[in-house]
């Protein structure tokens, strides 16, 4: 009898920390309703600003630029092409992201017909290695800006984690690819993956995609904030 | 009646594993024009341009847009060759293909002097 006091006790008070843990935790929101401005005017054209790099990879600015295009694309925007926006960027004087006032973006605006542009933040880019495991972790910060009005249409944080460790039997084998791995890894398809998994999960579909429209009950975390692992 | 209901069920797997075929193609068009970009070489450079004429000749067979932007890049590349007519060409198509860059596009052959 006593026993099975016990084991009521316990359980029901498991099911109280259970059902704290899920009132704690914010509900997912809706595509629609964490980005309603993304709903009320969508933007069709995007002009995806050099990356802000504050990690210490210097490559890591290069892996973005040259991937965001895709991602932004396959979501049925029309991304300015980058090679020649970044050159007409680099000619007046507008290449260093931090300084586009409201004024430059009303000029994207009237100009080019850009709708909104991309700006992204690469907080951390950190390769570690320990024996035979590997990894690379990426966290950056999106965010897209209304060129008529300077508002932020739609921002998410992402942070990626990227194994890299060898999965070879061979210890001494698996040390020395891992070793390798991490050290020499053209890690431009990972990046690229990354940002095409963030739009995909977290960027409401534009004008030219099939989803166009149909996606608001979609539900991202409440936090606007997103892990990504990715296994090789 | 055996041979019917074999063909129907024949076409019901056949319905079944038809995936849609996508939208937009980009091939290996973003990470050759990163190689292009970090190496700068003639190289690189000829692999991206390979990589995009990839990408125009399969989005023909597939019936699909060529992706966006990806005719200016074309353009662009024409132009570091000095390849005035042929960048006229590419940033027509882009506009021709992308009304929304039409804006842009004009900006661009201005730019160049590529516009008549």
């Amino acid at each position: 009898m006593g026993k099975i006091v016990k084991r009521t006790i316990i359980a029901t008070i498991l099911l109280a920390v259970l059902l704290l843990i899920t009132a704690c935790a914010p509900p997912p929101m809706s595509l629609k309703s964490a980005f309603p401005k993304m709903y009320e005017n969508p933007p069709t054209t995007i002009l995806i600003l050099p990356p802000i790099n504050k990690s210490t990879a210097s490559d890591a600015k290069e892996y973005f630029a040259c991937s965001l295009s895709e991602a932004i694309g396959r979501k049925g925007y029309y991304p300015m092409p980058v090679e020649a926006t970044f050159g007409v960027l680099r000619d007046e004087g507008l290449y260093d992201t931090e300084n586009i006032t409201p004024a430059v973006l009303a000029n994207f605006k009237q100009y080019f017909g850009v709708d909104a542009v991309l700006i992204t933040s690469i907080e951390e880019w950190e390769k570690s290695y320990a024996i035979v495991a590997g990894s690379l972790t990426i966290t950056a910060k999106f965010a897209l800006l209304s060129t008529a009005n300077a508002d932020t249409l739609w921002d998410f944080t992402t942070k990626t984690k990227v194994s890299l460790g060898s999965d070879n039997e061979n210890f001494l084998v698996a040390l020395l690819e891992t070793a390798v791995k991490t050290a020499v890894e053209d890690y431009f398809p990972n990046c690229q993956k990354a940002n095409i998994m963030t739009m995909d999960a977290a960027l409401p579909s534009g004008k030219h995609h099939p989803a166009y429209g149909q996606d608001g009950d979609k539900t991202i975390p409440a936090s606007k904030h997103a892990v990504i692992e990715i296994s090789k | 009646m055996k041979n019917c209901l074999g063909l129907i069920a024949v076409l019901l797997l056949m319905a079944a594993c038809a995936v849609p075929p996508p939208y937009l193609y980009y091939g290996d068009t973003s990470h050759s024009y990163y190689k292009a970009v970090k190496k700068q070489d003639a190289a690189s450079v000829a692999h991206y341009k390979a990589s995009l004429e990839d990408v125009f000749a399969k989005s023909t067979r597939l019936r699909i847009s060529v992706p966006p932007g990806l005719y200016c890049d074309y353009a662009m590349l024409l132009l570091a060759n000095n390849e005035l007519a042929g960048a006229k060409v590419y940033f027509q198509k882009e506009k021709d293909a992308w009304s929304e860059s039409a804006a842009f596009m004009d900006f661009l052959m201005q730019r160049y002097s590529v516009k008549d």
